[in-house]
């Protein structure tokens, strides 16, 4: 007994698509550019092909069985965490990261990959009958978590490695205590304070703030002795994430971080991205210059203006009529994937849809932080609207399994 | 499972939305700066310099003019697979230099386009022009630099650079702005706002590699630029080229001017410098090298050179001696060693003898009368009343004080006065006893070349001079008015004064070397001495012919010894050479090439 697909996903998902592929080509269009939308040397024109196969995943995905999800779950990771691997040794280094691996046709990111297959894995091992949350089991979803983090970043591919914390939502809604994301809210805002701040102010503030605290709690020794631990703990996060700052990262991306405090100190520099994205979102006004009438992003003065920075191009040409519509179409989106994953009758496709819903909320957050430069440059796709194959395939690929197993809610056996 | 989860979702999607939302209405709606900010992006302000004014000689030959010249410029986020070492070959770089510039264009930018080298002459682009081509992410920008037909006049005619910062401080009309030529010396910064023309500005839509996209609002914002007027100067290009040929090798400065007008005919500055050499590419190191040069040829001798005036100072005193009545014409006074050193001549002299042969007591008696004529006994209270007249009657004379000429850095000179020797000695302490070295043209006076040809000229115009100048006109015809001066002296004064430099030329002095055969010259020499153990300077002043003269001339060779030598025979080849022509024999021209100071 299957369902119709979600008409309202599929049609906010095609017209995001759509206007993505328009602001491609804006992006990239002059006077004297005489080619259509469509022409294959354009980026528009690659991206219409990707599209193309989108519709054939949509045809394959409403055909295949909607158990293979959950079957194929752990070998898809598998293959996804092979195919990082592998891309540490056969890929193909694009701006700073080597993500690309050579699939002979096209060019392809298994990172992109790795967030489907996470996501899938991880909602998997939740909806066993026997899983429960406690302290064995962190230990595995952390694992599950860190392994391909580990191996984006070791790609230099930092800012897809963001989108990972963002599953704590997924395994909140599955159950995981309040304390654990409450200490992972922590350690983030702690990352963010340990960019701001020298480690040495941070450790003295909270050496400071724990001393008050054993004060206060002085005859409760548990209590003094969690703070301790919370303390150190908390100590040897902000030292790691110094070290990881000036050794780990590559010294464009601790520049990229940097330049975010201050980005007009340097505006041919490395905040020349913040200010030109700035400028040209800014320039827009109420109603924009009009489509293809952009001043800005398309005469290149925004860097990367198709893939991570297409916010722009929307920006200029249909002002703030134009983005605000576009942030109620995203949203809306993703409040009707929430609907779609609550109305779901077994435990994986529910968190499944979450995990989905936290990747989409990431890449909107982190890449329109960024555009409006409040956050560091770190090249993360908007969904459905950047240039790129692989991230438009894979997106689509998660909202598909998504609509495919919402079709066969009611005939899905309950494992609880 | 935890209900809580969907709530938080829902929450963090809303509010992030409207925060957003709210943000972007703040920069696209209520901050206009953007708006700005993106039109400064994309509207590239672009200035036509126009051309630079010519200069022309006296016969309307051209002396300055422009040459193309060329920029390589470079974005390097442009530059593919850049060949380091055959660049470095077809540019004539070492690879030093090649690392060095490019680690000064990066630091620029590395996606807007700067100078990485600059100042290309024609010839060399026309064998770079293939090349580049091999050389993506770097293109070439035509601009214009000055050209010279001949190696010399480098001091007069100035040369031309970018506008420096303390000058544009300077500047507080805001004629000029960072980038602009300005013209440096000489000339070329005596007449810069005739030359420079007015700038036009165009304004043009640009991407960000500067790449022109075509007019902004149909060019209703641009403005053409005013090509500079060209100028025609004073100088003689024969005579000042002979004066050259015959200072090579020299010390010293040539004048020649036309006394009728005051025109300059030519003007040597020995030695001198190569102007095409400072226009340019070389620009740097030839400063470099020719401001360091031991013989100074960035000095302007003619101008800048202060020398004490010597002999040539006797005729001044006559002048002025023979206008207040001290002297007549047979006013006779012993020759009397005792009194001052002299060389060997008559035992008396009369005035025209007293200057044919140069006699320092006659002269020093002259003085003595100039400086006491209130016969007060007291000596003390005379001296100073007289040497404030003389003080006085030397400025007339154009001495101690600017002549006015259209060249910037003309020196004063220097004519002692009242409160000069007060300062030395003290009030009262002082008498004729003290100063009479002025007399001779010794002492504390300091004339420069200038004031001397000019001075030539008041002699043979018998009273009066024109500022002397270079500028003739300008092609718009906006003529200078140039003043005419009087020395306050009667003409028949004068007459007296040119007799005796006639005579000079005839049997005193000036008889071996400045004597032609069918030219009616008059001179005087001068013998400026140096230290001990150094040679004199030679100096001498001359005009021709004695009748409408047309032709006055100051010639100063350092280091030469006498007045007579050198000097006089400079002159008597110039005079023959702009008098005669073709047909100037030219006897002592191979003296003078071959000269060497006794």
């Amino acid at each position: 007994m299957s369902q119709k697909i979600d008409p309202w996903t599929l049609g906010i998902y095609f017209l995001l698509v759509l206007v993505g592929w328009a602001l491609i080509y804006a992006s990239e269009y002059t006077e004297e550019l005489n080619k259509a939308i469509y022409d294959p040397s354009l980026k528009s024109g690659k991206q219409m092909l990707w599209i193309g196969l989108c519709l054939v995943l949509l045809l394959l995905s409403i055909f295949v069985h909607h158990r293979v999800y959950d079957y194929f779950a752990y070998l898809l990771y598998l293959f996804s965490i092979i195919g990082l691997i592998s891309v540490l040794f056969w890929g193909v280094e694009v701006s700073g990261s080597r993500s690309w691996i050579n699939l002979g046709v096209a060019y392809f990111q298994p990172s992109e990959l790795a967030k489907y297959a996470t996501c899938l894995a991880l909602a998997k091992v939740i909806s066993m009958p026997s899983f429960r949350f406690k302290m064995s089991s962190y230990l595995g979803l952390f694992l599950l978590m860190a392994l391909p983090t580990v191996l984006i970043i070791a790609q230099g591919d930092v800012g897809t490695a963001l989108v990972f914390p963002a599953f704590a939502l997924m395994l909140y809604r599955g159950g995981m205590p309040s304390f654990i994301l409450f200490l992972g809210i922590v350690f983030v805002v702690l990352f963010v304070l340990a960019l701001w701040f020298s480690p040495l102010i941070i450790v003295t503030v909270i050496g400071s703030i724990s001393l008050f605290l054993s004060v206060i709690w002085a005859k409760n020794k548990y209590r003094i002795f969690f703070v301790l631990i919370c303390a150190l703990a908390s100590a040897g996060f902000v030292w790691s994430t110094d070290y990881v700052m000036t050794q780990i990262l590559k010294p464009y991306q601790t520049q990229r971080i940097q330049s975010l405090f201050n980005p007009s100190a340097d505006p041919l520099g490395m905040g020349w991205n913040v200010t030109q994205s700035k400028i040209a979102i800014g320039s827009g006004g109420l109603v924009g210059k009009g489509y293809l009438q952009g001043t800005q992003s398309r005469h290149d003065f925004v860097p990367e203006e198709s893939t991570d920075f297409i916010f722009c191009t929307l920006g200029e040409e249909f002002g703030w009529v134009g983005t605000t519509c576009f942030l109620l179409l995203f949203s809306s989106f993703l409040l009707r994937l929430i609907y779609i994953a609550e109305r779901q009758r077994n435990i994986f496709s529910l968190l499944y849809g979450y995990g989905v819903v936290c990747i989409f909320l990431a890449h909107y957050l982190i890449n329109l932080s960024m555009t409006l430069g409040f956050f560091p440059v770190i090249g993360i796709p908007l969904p459905f609207l950047s240039y790129g194959g692989s991230s438009l395939v894979v997106f689509s690929l998660m909202v598909l399994s998504l609509l495919k197993m919402d079709m066969h809610r009611t005939d899905m056996v309950l494992r609880i | 499972m935890n209900r809580h989860g969907k709530i938080l979702l829902q929450g963090l999607i809303l509010v992030s939305t409207l925060l957003l939302s709210i943000i972007l209405f703040h920069i696209q709606v209520k901050d206009n700066s953007y708006v700005l900010k993106a039109e400064r992006n994309i509207v590239q302000r672009m200035v036509e310099y126009p051309r630079r004014g010519f200069i022309y000689d006296r016969e309307d030959q051209i002396l300055v003019y422009n040459v193309p010249a060329f920029d390589v410029k470079v974005v390097p986020q442009e530059v593919k697979s850049l060949d380091t070492l055959h660049f470095s070959q077809v540019f004539n770089l070492s690879l030093a230099d090649f690392r060095e510039s490019w680690k000064r264009v990066c630091s620029y930018s590395m996606i807007q386009s700067s100078t990485f080298i600059s100042d290309i002459s024609h010839e060399e682009f026309s064998h770079i022009q293939d090349e580049m081509i091999s050389f993506p992410g770097f293109y070439v920008e035509e601009k214009i630099i000055r050209g010279y037909t001949y190696p010399f006049l480098a001091n007069t005619l100035g040369y031309v650079n970018e506008v420096s910062p303390s000058q544009l401080a300077k500047d507080s009309l805001r004629i000029y702005e960072l980038g602009d030529p300005i013209g440096v010396s000489g000339l070329e910064e005596a007449y810069d706002l005739i030359l420079r023309g007015e700038k036009g500005t165009k304004f043009r839509r640009v991407d960000v590699r500067g790449k022109d996209l075509g007019p902004f609002k149909q060019g209703v914002y641009d403005r053409a630029s005013k090509p500079g007027e060209d100028i025609q100067i004073t100088i003689d290009t024969e005579l000042q080229r002979y004066a050259e040929f015959l200072m090579e090798g020299k010390r010293g400065s040539v004048l020649a001017i036309e006394p009728e007008t005051g025109e300059i005919l030519a003007i040597v500055s020995a030695p001198s410098y190569d102007p095409n050499q400072l226009s340019g590419k070389n620009y740097g190191k030839y400063y470099d090298l020719i401001s360091s040069d031991s013989l100074t040829p960035l000095f302007h001798r003619p101008l800048m050179a202060m020398y004490r005036p010597g002999s040539i100072f006797k005729v001044a005193q006559a002048l002025v001696a023979l206008e207040l009545g001290l002297i007549d014409p047979e006013t006779v006074f012993p020759c009397d060693q005792n009194l001052i050193g002299c060389h060997w001549h008559g035992l008396q002299e009369d005035l025209r003898g007293a200057i044919t042969n140069s006699c320092n007591s006659y002269f020093y008696r002259v003085m003595e009368r100039y400086i006491y004529q209130d016969e007060n006994p007291d000596l003390h209270q005379s001296a100073p009343k007289g040497l404030e007249k003389w003080h006085k009657a030397m400025k007339r004379l154009a001495f101690g004080k600017k002549t006015g000429i259209d060249i910037p850095s003309e020196q004063k000179g220097y004519i002692p006065n009242v409160s000069y020797y007060d300062r030395i000695y003290g009030q009262n302490r002082w008498n004729y006893e003290t100063i009479y070295s002025l007399a001779i043209g010794e002492g504390e006076n300091l004339v420069v070349p200038l004031q001397m040809v000019n001075f030539a000229a008041m002699i043979a115009n018998r009273g009066y001079y024109y500022t002397p100048h270079l500028l003739r006109k300008t092609s718009r015809g906006s003529k200078r008015e140039i003043q005419k001066h009087s020395i306050h002296i009667d003409p028949r004064n004068v007459e007296i004064v040119v007799q005796a430099m006639r005579e000079v030329i005839l049997s005193g002095t000036g008889r071996y070397r400045a004597n032609l055969p069918d030219i009616e010259v008059c001179g005087k020499t001068g013998t400026v001495q140096n230290r001990e153990g150094e040679f004199s300077h030679s100096v001498f002043i001359s005009f021709a012919p004695m009748e409408s003269p047309q032709i006055a001339l100051s010639v100063y060779v350092e280091y030469a010894g006498e007045g007579a030598r050198a000097a006089a025979a400079i002159s008597g080849l110039l005079i023959e050479k702009y008098l005669k022509k073709e047909e100037a024999k030219l006897y002592y021209e191979a003296y003078v090439r071959n000269f060497i100071p006794e």
